[in-house]
């Protein structure tokens, strides 16, 4: 367009314009010619400011419509909207730091960079499937965005605690809902639990068990990891008050889907169909005081041949019955990246140990309290450790050193089996221990720190694959 | 060997085991059985075809992705570490990166397609919308509308 012909638009949107604004002269008698020629000049303002705005949208328009052709030819468009969507979904979910803390603000980011994002942000309901407890209307949308999709439920999240803290409120809504403050259980539950047959992910921590209870009781047979903590501000860890007990069935007994299960302070019977194959399993400051319980625990084992991840932290278990300690067929865990036990009782270790057959690469990390030592702490038969100290081929022999709370230590050293060329003064029983066990005569003693005198160790004893089979069942002497 | 051939008529002869990485091509033979027709490949040019087969060379003789392996990584959270080869094999120029995504689509190979998203995702992280907009040569097109509306829906976003 050239500039010339600017000023004829003009003068056409602004006759457009007047034919929309009243004729005051109708509604109001003139007093004089002043006032008329007033309300005229008013009637010319009004009528080019409604053109000016006029033309001010229609560029707004127009530039962003250019803008977004433009961005039609930015080489990442050439990537189909699903493979966009692909990359968007690793960019929101994988574990990597991004420098945000939530799926929420970084699906903000991914909507904010240009029109054509924000629509494959909204069409994809992958993005919008961890639903987060910010306010009411915020968690409809998500579940409404999400479709079909598999959903994750987390209360709190570190939005809700956050939102909590400031005193902010939820993101602000487009029908104008009232501002409110962060969500309570029982409102998330009462959201969320219709969709319970779409949960692949669940993780609470909550204080009451009756507000467990408003989550736990429908089937969820797309469940796949579920996390269960007693809300720690509620819970004492040294004599287990606090710790909720659910005899209830937790979701209908009803998760085929299940893989992974972590719970805090909360006791589910271990006869419960939710512990049924399993790749993690996580017990942390939980009683378990019937009796047979050990024999359970040994069941969920066998039947989960997949285990990846054992982990007792702060547990107990009543003494093993005979039926446990004469098992004569070993559980095989083939798949067993690391068993964790800590603050556990001797009794729990033993039993486990002495009835697991696992692979050479697997990692054991135990307790010790001063004056013990590998022979003690370990059962003297079992399927899988004499084979992994006996073929003592790992090269790091870590001691974690946990003096209190406010000390830590450490020592490493790296066995390459040639010399010892350090005084040998320095090392803890337990080393000593291991070293003797392990028929090493000379090694090389490569580096050792030790920071903090120690009253606990955490002794992980990592291994490599050894050079011939393992015998079934050994004594360790 | 088999004979491949690009939308600009360039011609490749590869061993089997490296076209097959491609499923797309895997299946092709399969269908066709033992032939020396050259197989047509429209949709990717010499360049790009180039350095997708220097890739398929260098995994050829790894386990081929299950479909159990594929919908186990759907259900895991994923990862975008990529290994160390793949890391130096990907470090190309964004024209040539999401030409790369997009052969690796379309010839259906899978750990490549992976290779080039994580790569793009990467990229992605930890950057405000503008600078996702530098990178990706990308300018603002929303309207001041449609960006009041975007600041209102996210003010609590925003404020942390």
């Amino acid at each position: 367009m050239e500039f010339a012909t600017l000023s004829r638009v003009m003068e056409i949107l602004i006759n457009e314009a007047k034919s929309h604004i009243p004729d005051t002269k109708t509604s109001f008698p003139l007093t004089g010619i002043a006032d008329e020629v007033r309300q005229n000049i008013d009637r010319e303002i009004d009528a080019m400011e409604l053109a000016a705005q006029a033309v001010k949208e229609h560029t707004s328009k127009s530039l962003s419509d250019l803008r977004q052709r433009r961005n039609q030819f930015a080489p990442i468009h050439r990537l189909p909207p699903e493979l966009l969507s692909e990359i968007f979904k690793l960019v929101m979910f994988s574990d990597s730091y991004f420098g945000m803390k939530t799926p929420h603000l970084r699906r903000h980011t991914l909507s904010s960079v240009s029109r054509m994002w924000r629509r494959v942000v909204e069409e994809n309901p992958m993005l919008w499937t961890d639903i987060t407890p910010i306010s009411g209307s915020f968690v409809d949308r998500l579940l409404s965005r999400s479709k079909k999709a598999p959903i994750n439920i987390r209360f709190p999240s570190d939005d809700t605690e956050e939102a909590s803290e400031n005193g902010s409120e939820g993101p602000s809504e487009e029908e104008g809902e009232e501002t409110r403050g962060p969500m309570t259980a029982a409102d998330y539950a009462a959201r969320v639990t219709p969709h319970t047959h779409r949960w692949q992910k669940c993780q609470l921590s909550i204080s009451s068990p009756h507000q467990f209870e408003l989550f736990l009781q429908a089937p969820a047979p797309k469940l796949e990891y579920l996390t269960l903590y007693s809300d720690a501000s509620s819970f004492h860890h040294d004599n287990f008050n606090g710790m909720h007990r659910f005899d209830y069935p937790v979701f209908a007994e009803n998760t085929p889907g299940l893989r992974s299960v972590s719970l805090g302070g909360v006791y589910i019977s271990l006869t419960s169909r939710i512990y049924h194959n399993l790749v993690d399993l996580e017990f942390a400051w939980v009683k378990f005081d019937q009796t047979g319980a050990i024999q359970q625990l040994l069941a969920i084992l066998d039947s989960s041949p997949r285990l990846e991840n054992l982990r007792f932290w702060s547990v107990e278990f009543p003494p093993p019955t005979e039926i446990a300690a004469t098992r004569t067929d070993a559980i095989q865990l083939s798949c067993l990246c690391r068993a964790y036990f800590s603050n556990t009782t001797r009794e729990l270790v033993n039993a486990i140990l002495s009835n697991i057959a696992t692979p050479p690469t697997s990692a054991v990390s135990l307790d010790f309290a001063p004056g013990d030592s590998l022979e003690s702490v370990l059962p003297r038969r079992s399927p899988s450790l004499p084979y992994r100290l006996q073929n003592l081929l790992f090269e790091d022999l870590k001691l974690d050193i946990n003096s209190s709370y406010f000390h830590r230590g450490e020592i490493t050293c790296r066995l390459t089996g040639v010399k010892l060329d350090e005084s040998t003064t320095d090392l803890t029983p337990t080393f000593e221990a291991a070293i003797k066990m392990a028929s090493i005569t000379d090694f090389t003693l490569s580096r050792v720190s030790c920071r903090s005198h120690f009253h606990r160790q955490l002794c992980r004893v990592p291994c490599a694959p050894a050079a011939r089979p393992a015998p079934r069942t050994q004594d360790l002497h | 060997m088999v004979n491949l051939v690009t939308s600009d008529n360039e011609s490749f002869t590869v061993e089997k085991a490296v076209a097959s990485r491609s499923v797309l091509i895997k299946n092709m033979l399969e269908d066709v059985g033992e032939s020396d027709q050259p197989i047509p490949l429209p949709n990717v040019t010499a360049s790009v075809l180039k350095k997708v087969l220097e890739y398929c060379d260098h995994h050829k003789n790894e386990p081929m992705p299950t479909s159990e392996d594929l919908a186990a990584e759907d259900t895991r959270k994923r990862t975008t570490d990529i290994g160390e080869w793949d890391q130096k094999f990907i470090q190309v120029d964004q024209e040539m990166l999401f030409e790369i995504i997009l052969a690796a689509n379309y010839l259906d190979i899978k750990p490549l397609l992976d290779v080039g998203c994580k790569t793009v995702a990467n990229m992605i992280k930890g950057k405000t919308p503008e600078e996702i907009r530098k990178l990706f040569n990308i300018v603002n097109d929303f309207t001041p509308e449609e960006e009041a509306q975007i600041k209102k829906e996210n003010e609590w976003a925003e404020d942390r």
